[in-house]
C-alpha cells in the first residue's frame, strides 16, 4: 500500500545513521587490509607490501592462537549456558513469592551489578578474593581450608570469569523471564489448583512450558556471541599465570596489535574472529526464522 | 641498574647553564638557526656553540610520560613550569606537548603514535619501539647533528659509556640518544630489628635466608599474616631482561644470581656459545628454590598477582625483599608506620663459592627524533643543557630542584662514579675529614647538596646506619636522600660484585616477530612452576618449545653477532 | 493431608525467600564493600581487616576529593559525554529504526541496509586505523570523538526496530488512510507508544558512555580531558615496579591510596545507581518487547 514516494523519506530518516556508520564504522575498515600486508607504519597501510596469507599461516603455526581460540570458545559457551539458565531459575524462584513490594525491591537490587563497569567490579573482586581477603578468611575460619589464590589459578580462572559474569548479568537477564511469567494467564493456575495439582506440578506443566520458547529463542540469539568472551572483564582480571586458560582472542589481539606492535598478525586474528561471528549470526538468524518464525533483525 | 643515576641526574639538572647562553650569544647567533646542512663539510666543529640561544623560538613537540599524582608548584604543569619557561627564556626552545600519558599508559600511546605514523618531534621510546621505528624509517639520522651540536660534556658521557652509541647506530647512522647505564645490583633488604629480636645472624646463602624468613613467619614478626619474602607484583617481571632492564626492584633476580643463573639475558655457555639465560639448567635450579619457598610458605603466596607489594612492605607484614640501593626511598612509609622498622641492605645471597653475582643491565630508554623534524639539533641542545654542569647551578637561577616531571625528555645521564663519590664524600664530610668546600661542586652538584645537609640528619655513631641513629624530623627532605645514599648506597658501593653482562642488548631480526610470544611462554611457565601449578619438569618442555618456536633461529642470530 | 502439604509448601516458600534474599545481598556486596573501604581508616584497609563494616570511620577521603579539581573536571566531562551521547543516539536510532521496521516488501532496500549494519557491528579495522580516522576527522581531544567514536549503536537500532515491528499494524494503516506521511506516523503514532524502548536504549547509552574508558586513553592527549572512568583507571592502576627507578622512587612520597580510590569509585558509581531505578519500569518493558515477539 505504501508506494515508492515514501522511499525518499525513508532514506532521509536513515541518513544521519548511515553517515555515522560511514565515518566511524566503515571508514576505519580499510585497516583490514593490514591482515594481508607487511605493515610498515612509515610507509602507511597502502604503500606497505602485500604478503598474502603470511599472517594467517603464522597464526596457525602459533600455539598461542589455537589456545586463545579454544579459551574464547570455552569461556563464551559456559557464559552462554550460565546466562541462559540462572536468570530463568531466578525468575521462577521470584515468581513463587507473591508479595509485590518484596519482588519489586529484589528486582531493583539484582539489576544493580549490570550497571557497574568491569574496571570497577574487577578491582573489587580482586580485593575480595585476594589471599588474605574476606573470602579466604571465611574459608579459613569456617572450613579450616588453606587460602586459595583464586585469580592466579589457571584451573579456577575460567570458572571465576563465568561465575562473575553470570552474577553481574543474571538479574538483568531475568527481565525477559519476569515478563514472560507475568503474561501467563492466572486463570490457568487457578484451574490447576482446583484440580489439586501440586506446586511442583503447576511449575512443570504450566510455568515451564510457557517460558521455554523464550529460553530457546534467547539461546539461539546468543549463538553469535560464541567468540565474544568479554574483553573488558578479562582485560581487568587476568595475569600471566592464567594466560593458558584465560587469554581470549580480544585480549590477545589488543596485546599483539598495540603493545607488541604486531599489527598485521593482530588484524588477521581479529578478521578471522569477525568472519566466524558473521557466519554464526547468519546461522542463528536462519534458525530463529525457520523454527520460530522470528526475525532477529 | 641503568637508572640508579637518576638521583644524580637531578643534580646535573641543578647545574644548568644560565651564563653559558648569555655569555656566548654573539657566537651562537650565527649558527643558531642555520641547519648543519648549510654549513656543509667545510665546517670544523670549533666554531659551533653548542649552547647558543636561538634567535627565534624553536618549537619541540614531544610525547611525554607524566605522573598524575605529582604536585607542581602553583599553577605549573608538565608543559609549562620553571624549567620549560627558563628553556624558552634562555635558549628560545619552546616545549609543546603533542600528547601526554600516565606512565602506565605511556608505552601504549607510543605504540599508537608509531603505528599511525603520527609522531611528535621527539619522544622517549624503549628498545623494541626504537627498532620498529628504525625499520619503518621514521627517525631522523642524528649522526651529524650530534657531531656538530653535542656538547663536550655530552660526548664525554657517551664516550665513558662504552658501546652505548654503537647500540643505537644502524647502518652507520645514529638514530637515538640512549640513556646511560650505571651498575646496580639487587640487594637483600631485611628488618634488622627483627633479626636482633630473634638473635639471628645476618644470612649469607639462600639457605640462611630461608631460615630467617621462616623464623620471621614462625614468630609472627609482622602479625598473623607475616609474609616471608615478597617480590614481583601484578604485571611485574620475575627478573629484568636484556630488553627491559630495571634496577631489579621488587623482583627475584637475587635468587637466580645466587644460583649462577641469569635468566632474561644472553650469556655464554661452557663452549663459549651464546645461550639464552632463561633456558639454562641453573635457571631451572633457581626456579626449584623459588618453588620450594612458595610451597613451604616462605614466598609471598600472591606473588605475581599482588596489586602492590610496596603496600605490604609499608604495612609491616614482611621483613625481607629484594631491591637496589635506592629502595631506601620506598621504605619511608614503613618507617612512618613503625619507627622501629630498621631496614638494612645486604649484598647477599651469595652463590656456592661465596660470590655475589649480578647482571649488568643496559639502558632501555632512548630519545628519538622524527625524520621530518626541521630542528633535530634542538633536541641535542636540550640534552646538552640537561647534562651541563660547568656553569652556575640551575638551582641558583630558579631557586628550585626539579624532577623528570618538570624536565622534558628526561634521561639519566652521567659518569659511572657519581654514586661512589656521593657516598664516600658525604661520609668524609660527616666525619670532618674534608670540609664542604672541598667537595667538587661543579662536577658533583648533588653530592655537594646532600653533603651540606648530612650533619643535620645523621647522628653518631657515624658508621652505623641503623634507623635509631638518624634524625628524621629536623630535615625530612634530606633525610630520605641521605638515608638512601648512606644506608643503601654504601652497602652497594662497598660490595664485591661479580658482574655478568648480556651478550646482546638489542633485538635480532627474528626476535622482532617471535620474541613477544616466546617471552609470554617464558613468563607463564616460570610463574606456574613457582606457584606449583606446573611440575618442575615443565621447565624442560618449555626449553624444547622455546627452541622450536623460534628460539633456535634467534640463538643462531645472536651467535652470528659475536 | 492438606495440612502436611501446606507445611511443606510453607517450608519451601520460606527457603525460597531466604535464598532470594541471600542472592540479593550478594548483588549489593561490591557497592557496600567499596563504601565501607572509602569510609575506613587507611591503615586498617592496608592491613586487610576491613570487610562488612568500616573501621576507624572517617570522611577524610571524601574531603580530599572535594578539593581535587581533576576529579571534578573528569566527572563533568563524563556528564557532558553522556548527555550528548544520549541525545544523538535517541535521534539517530529512532529515525533509523522506523524505515528498517518495514518489511522488505514495503521498503525494498531494507535487508541490504540491515546486513550492512550487522557487518559493521562485527568487523572493525583495528585500533590504529580507527585512531588515524579519528585524527583525520579532527576529533583528537574532542568530546565528539568520545560521543561518536564508538560507531553507530547497531544493537539499539535492532531493539527499537523490533519494538516498532511489534506495534499493532492497524494504527499505522488507519493513519495512512488519513493521509499521514512517514514522519507523522513515526512522531505522531510510534513515538508516543515507544516510551519503554526509548527509555531502554537511553539507559544502555548512558551506562555505555559512563562506563567506557578505553577510547579516551587513545584520543585524549591530556589527562585533563579524560572522562571519569579513564581517570579512575589511571589512579587505581598501580605502578609497575619494573618501571620504577631511583628517580620515581624519590618522587613518590606515598603509595596508592586505597581508601581514597574507593571513595572515587563510589562516587563514580553513584549517578547510575541513582538513575536506573527510575528507568526500571520502562526498560523491563522495552527489553521484553524489543527482543521477543509480544
Amino acid at each position: 500500500m505504501q508506494n515508492r514516494s515514501a522511499y525518499k523519506h525513508y532514506y532521509l530518516m536513515l541518513l544521519p545513521g548511515l553517515l555515522w556508520l560511514c565515518f566511524f564504522n566503515l571508514l576505519p575498515m580499510y585497516g583490514i587490509v593490514m591482515a594481508f600486508k607487511d605493515f610498515n607504519p612509515g610507509l602507511g597501510i597502502f604503500r606497505s607490501d602485500w604478503i598474502g596469507f603470511e599472517h594467517f599461516k603464522y597464526m596457525f603455526e602459533l600455539d598461542d592462537s589455537k589456545q586463545v581460540f579454544k579459551n574464547t570458545i570455552i569461556i563464551a559457551v559456559m557464559k552462554m549456558i550460565g546466562n541462559l539458565i540462572v536468570p530463568m531459575l531466578f525468575a521462577l524462584m521470584l515468581n513463587e513469592v507473591k508479595n509485590r513490594l518484596f519482588t519489586r525491591s529484589v528486582q531493583t537490587i539484582v539489576y544493580l551489578p549490570h550497571f557497574l563497569s568491569w574496571v570497577i567490579i574487577a578491582g573489587i573482586l580482586l580485593d575480595i578474593f585476594s589471599y588474605t581477603g574476606p573470602v579466604n578468611q571465611l574459608l579459613q575460619t569456617w572450613f579450616g581450608k588453606d587460602p586459595i589464590l583464586f585469580f592466579a589459578n589457571a584451573e579456577l580462572f575460567p570458572w571465576l570469569v563465568v561465575i562473575s559474569d553470570v552474577w553481574k548479568e543474571f538479574g538483568f537477564g531475568a527481565i525477559i523471564y519476569f515478563a514472560a511469567l507475568t503474561s501467563i494467564n492466572p486463570e490457568m493456575y487457578e484451574a490447576a489448583a482446583i484440580d489439586g495439582a501440586s506446586q511442583w506440578k503447576r511449575l512443570t506443566s504450566i510455568t515451564l512450558p510457557s517460558i521455554l520458547p523464550v529460553a530457546i529463542l534467547l539461546g539461539t540469539l546468543s549463538l553469535g556471541n560464541i567468540l565474544n568472551a568479554g574483553f573488558d572483564q578479562i582485560f581487568n582480571l587476568y595475569n600471566p599465570s592464567v594466560y593458558s586458560t584465560g587469554d581470549i582472542i580480544d585480549t590477545w589481539v589488543y596485546r599483539a596489535g598495540l603493545i607488541d606492535m604486531q599489527y598485521g598478525l593482530a588484524t588477521a586474528v581479529g578478521l578471522l574472529k569477525s568472519v566466524v561471528g558473521l557466519i554464526l549470526i547468519s546461522i542463528s538468524y536462519t534458525l530463529a526464522y525457520r523454527f520460530a518464525n522470528y526475525r532477529i533483525f | 641498574m641503568k637508572k640508579g643515576l637518576k638521583i644524580v641526574a637531578l643534580s646535573l639538572v641543578a647545574a644548568l647553564s644560565v651564563t653559558a647562553c648569555s655569555g656566548n650569544t654573539n657566537n651562537g647567533a650565527s649558527n643558531g638557526n642555520t641547519s648543519q646542512k648549510e654549513s656543509g663539510s667545510g665546517q670544523t666543529a670549533v666554531s659551533t656553540d653548542t649552547f647558543a640561544k636561538y634567535e627565534e623560538p624553536v618549537v619541540v613537540s614531544i610525547g611525554r610520560s607524566i605522573d598524575p599524582s605529582y604536585t607542581y608548584e602553583g599553577n605549573d604543569t608538565a608543559e609549562n613550569n620553571l624549567y620549560t619557561r627558563w628553556l624558552l627564556d634562555a635558549y628560545n626552545i619552546e616545549i609543546k606537548h603533542e600528547w601526554e600519558a600516565a606512565s602506565s599508559d605511556y608505552g601504549q600511546k607510543v605504540s599508537l603514535a608509531i603505528g599511525s605514523n603520527d609522531l611528535p618531534d621527539a619522544m622517549i621510546v624503549d628498545e623494541s619501539q626504537l627498532r620498529q621505528m628504525v625499520k619503518a624509517d621514521q627517525l631522523a639520522d642524528l649522526t651529524e647533528v650530534y657531531e656538530q651540536y653535542g656538547s663536550e660534556r655530552l660526548k664525554q658521557i657517551y664516550d665513558s659509556n662504552e658501546g652505548l652509541l654503537e647500540g643505537v647506530t644502524f647502518d652507520g647512522k645514529l638514530y637515538a640518544l640512549p640513556e646511560t647505564t650505571l651498575p646496580s645490583a639487587p640487594l637483600t633488604w631485611i628488618r634488622k630489628d627483627w633479626l636482633d629480636e630473634l638473635s639471628l645472624n645476618e644470612p649469607k646463602t639462600i639457605a640462611d635466608l630461608e631460615e630467617v624468613a621462616k623464623a620471621f613467619i614462625d614468630n609472627k614478626m609482622g602479625g598473623d599474616n607475616t609474609i616471608g619474602v615478597v617480590g614481583t607484583q601484578q604485571g611485574g617481571s620475575l627478573y629484568s631482561t636484556f630488553l627491559s632492564s630495571s634496577d631489579h626492584f621488587l623482583n627475584f633476580s637475587s635468587v637466580f644470581f645466587a644460583k649462577d643463573a641469569y635468566p632474561g639475558i644472553w650469556v655464554k655457555d661452557d663452549e663459549g656459545k651464546a645461550v639464552y639465560g632463561s633456558t639454562t639448567e641453573e635457571t631451572k635450579e633457581a626456579l626449584a628454590v623459588l618453588r620450594d619457598w612458595y610451597a613451604s610458605g616462605v614466598l609471598d603466596k600472591e606473588v605475581g598477582i599482588r596489586k602492590s607489594t610496596q603496600e605490604v612492605i609499608a604495612s609491616g607484614q614482611t621483613g625481607i625483599f629484594f631491591g637496589p640501593w635506592w629502595s631506601a626511598y620506598n621504605i619511608m612509609d614503613s618507617i612512618k608506620n613503625d619507627d622501629k622498622a630498621n631496614w638494612r641492605p645486604y649484598a647477599i645471597p651469595v652463590n656456592e663459592e661465596g660470590k655475589f653475582n649480578s647482571n649488568q643491565a643496559t639502558g632501555s630508554s632512548f630519545i628519538v627524533v622524527k625524520k621530518s623534524y626541521k630542528n633535530p639539533e634542538a633536541v641535542i641542545k636540550l640534552l646538552n643543557i640537561h647534562v651541563n654542569e660547568k656553569e652556575e647551578s640551575y638551582k641558583t637561577a630558579v631557586g628550585k630542584e626539579l624532577t623528570s616531571q618538570e624536565i622534558p625528555l628526561f634521561l639519566i645521564m652521567g659518569h659511572g662514579d657519581q654514586l661512589n663519590y656521593a657516598v664516600n664524600t658525604t661520609q668524609k664530610v660527616l666525619r670532618d675529614e674534608i670540609t664542604l668546600e672541598e667537595v667538587d661542586k661543579l662536577n658533583y652538584g648533588f653530592t655537594y647538596e646532600i653533603a651540606s645537609h648530612v650533619k643535620n640528619v645523621k647522628l653518631e655513631p657515624f658508621d652505623n646506619f641503623d634507623i635509631q641513629y638518624w634524625d628524621q624530623e629536623s630535615d625530612p627532605d634530606y633525610f630520605s636522600h641521605l638515608y638512601a645514599h648512606l644506608n643503601g648506597g654504601s652497602t652497594f658501593v662497598n660490595a664485591d660484585i661479580n658482574w655478568v653482562k648480556s651478550l646482546v642488548t638489542s633485538q635480532t631480526k627474528t626476535m622482532q616477530t617471535r620474541w613477544s610470544n616466546l617471552k609470554k611462554l617464558e613468563d607463564e611457565t616460570f610463574l606456574k612452576i613457582i606457584m606449583g601449578s606446573a611440575p618442575i619438569e615443565e621447565f624442560d618442555t618449555f626449553v624444547e618449545k622455546w627452541y622450536q618456536q623460534g628460539g633456535d633461529q634467534i640463538t643462531q642470530e645472536v651467535n652470528d653477532l659475536q | 493431608m492438606i495440612e502436611e502439604r501446606s507445611l511443606i509448601s510453607k517450608f519451601y516458600n520460606g527457603f525460597n525467600v531466604i535464598l532470594i534474599i541471600a542472592i540479593t545481598l550478594l548483588c549489593i556486596l561490591p557497592v557496600w564493600y567499596t563504601l565501607v573501604v572509602s569510609l575506613s581508616d587507611r591503615a586498617a584497609v592496608a592491613a586487610g581487616n576491613v570487610f562488612l563494616f568500616p573501621k576507624g570511620f572517617t570522611f577524610s577521603s571524601y574531603e580530599t576529593i572535594i578539593s581535587d579539581s581533576q576529579f571534578l573536571r573528569s566527572f563533568l566531562i563524563s556528564v557532558q559525554r553522556v548527555i550528548y551521547g544520549t541525545i544523538i543516539t535517541f535521534i539517530v536510532v529512532l529515525l533509523m529504526a522506523y524505515p528498517l521496521s518495514k518489511t522488505s516488501k514495503e521498503f525494498k532496500h531494507r535487508n541490504i541496509i540491515m546486513w550492512l549494519l550487522i557487518f559493521c557491528m562485527l568487523f572493525n579495522g583495528g585500533i590504529v586505523p580507527w585512531f588515524m580516522t579519528m585524527k583525520s576527522l579532527g576529533l583528537i581531544n574532542s568530546i565528539w570523538g568520545l560521543v561518536l567514536g564508538g560507531g553507530l549503536p547497531v544493537f539499539n537500532v535492532i531493539l527499537v526496530m523490533n519494538f516498532f515491528r511489534n506495534l499493532p499494524k492497524e494504527m499505522e494503516e488507519s493513519a495512512l488512510i488519513d493521509g499521514a506521511g512517514p514522519w507523522r506516523i513515526l512522531f505522531g503514532i510510534f513515538l508516543p507508544l515507544s516510551t519503554p524502548v526509548i527509555a531502554t536504549i537511553l539507559v544502555f547509552t548512558i551506562v555505555g558512555h559512563w562506563n567506557e574508558f578505553f577510547q579516551a586513553l587513545m584520543i585524549m592527549t591530556k589527562n585533563e580531558n579524560y572522562p571519569l572512568q579513564s581517570y579512575i583507571r589511571q589512579v587505581t592502576v598501580t605502578l609497575d615496579p619494573s618501571k620504577v627507578d631511583a628517580e620515581t622512587a624519590k618522587r613518590l612520597t606515598s603509595l596508592s591510596n586505597q581508601t581514597l580510590n574507593a571513595a572515587k569509585i563510589f562516587i563514580s558509581m553513584l549517578p547510575l545507581l541513582v538513575i536506573y531505578p527510575f528507568f526500571q519500569k520502562y526498560f523491563v518493558k522495552g527489553i521484553t518487547l524489543g527482543s521477543v515477539k509480544g
